[in-house]
């Protein structure tokens, strides 16, 4: 059974934004203890080492912390949150890119045995390698949308495209993802 | 669209079968009703891998380091400093209109009252050249009335401006 979908915001969250951007403790405590783990399981996802999106999450809620007074309450503070954070992975990728030996294209080359019958935590895994596997634009539309339960709309203002740019770049990601799957001989 | 879709157009959806402009339409429908963006999931047979993934753990010290630093002031955007620091505050549409106000008083003052005595040597300049524009012609004070209006619409722009570049610089610029 696919899990609702539930997207946060409201006048609670409006109001402890515009609270912890006057500098109330209490507040700024709210936006890390809410906010901290999305951005830690999206720069996980993104870039797939545990120790860069510790660094990158530690990076963007200090940054979100003293930019909190530049945020602009007519929109949601979730694709803010994810813009900051969807540029701090970019940075991440392209320190990557000059490395010698790239985490991202040892994951590529892996092609796991297709397995008939696999376990919760093997699923996770499998699916963890396609996304690995796909190009980052790719990738950071299908975890915005699937596993941070971004609307459309969202994801369009995260990424700063037109929402029919957006929607085809996301069916595309969802064909190379099936075609990975099926490459490999994996069922979804 | 005020209508549920059907299951057939919430399938063609899923698989990006639909054109571009149905495609945002539907999405914007499914945005606003979770009935149709889960029968959506449920039509697409990848939601089913993600929806098996549970969330990774988030690391304790992380919080605690995060949480320790949100208590210190100097992590508040007052406290900024550096790369980081937030630009100048923009000017509000009062500080505007009173500046306006300032550069029509001051080619007021130089129209109507040319010869005013003990004048510091900056204004003094500006006597001089106002002198010299007047003996020029009456259509001077067409010059003054467009000057006037020149200065009051520039700095009205540029207020617009730095108000719209900062609203910009909410949704993206700190990233």
């Amino acid at each position: 059974m696919l899990a609702l979908r539930v997207h946060e915001g409201g006048v609670d969250e409006d109001e402890r934004v515009a609270a912890a951007a006057d500098g109330d403790p209490g507040a700024r405590a709210w936006v890390v203890e809410r906010w901290t783990p999305a951005i830690y399981r999206f720069a996980l996802r993104m870039v797939g080492d545990e120790q860069d999106a510790h660094d990158i999450a530690q990076d963007t809620m200090l940054r979100v912390l003293r930019s909190l007074d530049r945020y602009d309450p007519t929109r949601p503070f979730s694709t803010w949150v994810f813009g900051i954070t969807r540029n701090a992975c970019i940075d991440e990728h392209r320190k990557r890119q000059h490395r010698a030996h790239d985490a991202v294209s040892e994951v590529v080359d892996t092609a796991p045995t297709p397995l008939q019958a696999v376990s919760r935590e093997q699923r996770a895994d499998q699916l963890h390698d396609a996304l690995a596997a796909l190009s980052p634009m790719y990738r950071e539309v299908l975890v915005l949308y699937h596993f941070e339960h971004l609307k459309y709309t969202e994801i369009a203002e995260v990424l700063d495209l037109p929402l029919g740019t957006v929607m085809n770049r996301i069916f595309r990601a969802r064909q190379r993802l099936r075609g990975i799957y099926e490459d490999r001989g994996i069922e979804p | 669209m005020n209508h549920h879709p059907a299951d057939e157009v919430l399938q063609s959806f899923a698989q990006g079968e639909l054109g571009d402009h149905l495609a945002a339409h539907t999405a914007r429908h499914i945005d606003s009703c979770p009935r149709c963006a889960n029968r959506a999931l449920a039509l697409d047979p990848m939601a089913r891998a993600f929806a098996s993934v549970d969330d990774p753990p988030v690391p304790p010290s992380l919080l605690a380091e995060l949480l320790e630093a949100a208590a210190k002031p100097e992590v508040a955007p007052a406290q900024e400093s550096g790369a980081e620091a937030p630009d100048a505050r923009p000017l509000g549409w009062a500080e505007i209109g009173v500046g306006g106000l300032l550069l029509t008083a001051a080619w007021a003052t130089l129209w109507l009252d040319p010869g005013i005595a003990n004048l510091p040597a900056v204004l003094r300049l500006g006597r001089a050249t106002w002198a010299t524009l007047r003996a020029l012609g009456p259509s001077l004070d067409q010059v003054v009335l467009l000057g006037t209006w020149t200065a009051l619409l520039t700095v009205m722009l540029v207020g617009a401006r730095m108000l719209q570049r900062d609203g910009r610089r909410s949704l993206g610029g700190a990233r």
